[in-house]
């Protein structure tokens, strides 16, 4: 049976980057496919030549070539991540922990209350300098995930999941926290009844976020790529 | 695609579940080729619709992945996990319910629910 020479494959290393996968888990699955389906044909007709056999399999791939097919992993990957988020988010309002972020939510309420304008300024500083903190911490994780593809010479498709999981909320919910930077310079800091619950409840989701993404969602993401990196480099 | 390939359609995550059930561990093109020879040829699992299915239940927990080298280049097998396990047991129990429900359909109702 005819079978691809090292050269050959090399080549549909290049074909799947040119055709804009560039990620290595998703390449090294697209390469193999290729292969078997080339060598399939040259069973049936071993005349046929390597690229005419690429392309005829390429199009099976339909109109969007291998771009859908990146674009869906990284959405997957994405949805499962947020959904372990809000669930463990979620499972703050449930038994046995809603008596916890309960006990919290007016611990919150009853210090703003009684502090006023020094508790609601404590509060936005609180607010804004922990979403630098976690902006600054997202910067430094790209930044490492970016010296290590250039390093390795390779991208995992997780990396640019995890970028995701840092940059969604930093761009959108920046617009939210930098406003509150303007609240600093108003004459009347005190803040209404209404508006000491909205902002415990605020402070309470803030918090809560930062602790799940720390705690779960950043150390789940940092296992999995180190797993995926393992799991090519032991071939 | 034919016409009658939009049926199959709902049904592909438990038709790869059901094979990885049978064969342990399988390839995305191992996969393509066993569905077109069990269906000798009735079933084309397209590579546009195969990959975004198994990379779903990746990422769902369902499946788990194993590299190996196999003529100069890496492999990637997919295999159940016990979650994946699982959810074919409750699947395969779905799609015989409809099969069921569908032959009743085509063929008048089953003596026996009368």
């Amino acid at each position: 049976m005819k079978k691809l020479t090292q050269e050959q494959i090399d080549q549909l290393f290049v074909f799947t980057k040119k055709h804009y996968v560039e990620f290595y888990d998703v390449q090294v699955e697209l390469v193999d496919h290729l292969a078997n389906a080339i060598e399939a044909a040259w069973e049936v007709n071993p005349n046929l030549s390597f690229d005419e056999t690429l392309q005829a399999e390429f199009k099976k791939f339909g109109i969007f070539g291998f771009t859908g097919l990146v674009e869906q992993k990284q959405n997957e990957l994405h949805k499962h991540y947020n959904k372990m988020l809000w669930n463990e988010i979620k499972s703050f309002f449930t038994i046995p922990k809603i008596v916890l972020t309960a006990l919290l939510f007016f611990l919150v309420y009853y210090i703003l209350e009684k502090t006023g304008a020094i508790g609601e300024t404590f509060a936005l500083a609180a607010l804004i300098i922990s979403f630098i903190v976690f902006m600054f911490d997202g910067f430094r994780f790209i930044f490492k995930i970016k010296k290590e593809q250039k390093k390795q010479g390779k991208s995992w498709l997780l990396q640019s999941v995890a970028q995701q999981m840092f940059s969604i909320p930093t761009i959108g919910f920046g617009g939210v926290y930098f406003s509150m930077i303007g609240r600093f310079f108003e004459e009347n800091l005190a803040v209404s009844n209404a508006g000491i619950y909205f902002l415990t409840a605020f402070l309470v989701m803030h918090f809560l976020f930062i602790f799940v993404f720390y705690n779960l969602i950043k150390p789940s993401l940092v296992k999995s790529i180190k797993e995926t990196e393992k799991r090519y480099q032991t071939i | 695609m034919k016409k009658q390939q939009q049926l199959y359609k709902g049904s592909l995550n438990t038709i790869i579940m059901k094979l990885l059930e049978q064969n342990g561990k399988m390839y995305g093109y191992e996969i393509t080729q066993k569905v077109k020879e069990i269906t000798q040829g009735e079933m084309n699992i397209t590579e546009g619709a195969l990959y975004p299915a198994l990379h779903k239940m990746e990422a769902e927990g369902f499946l788990d992945v194993e590299m190996d080298k196999v003529d100069g280049r890496i492999r990637k097998y997919y295999k159940l996990t016990e979650s994946g396990v699982k959810e074919t047991v409750s699947r395969m129990e779905e799609l015989e319910n409809f099969i069921r429900n569908m032959q009743n359909i085509v063929t008048g109702p089953d003596l026996k629910t009368i």
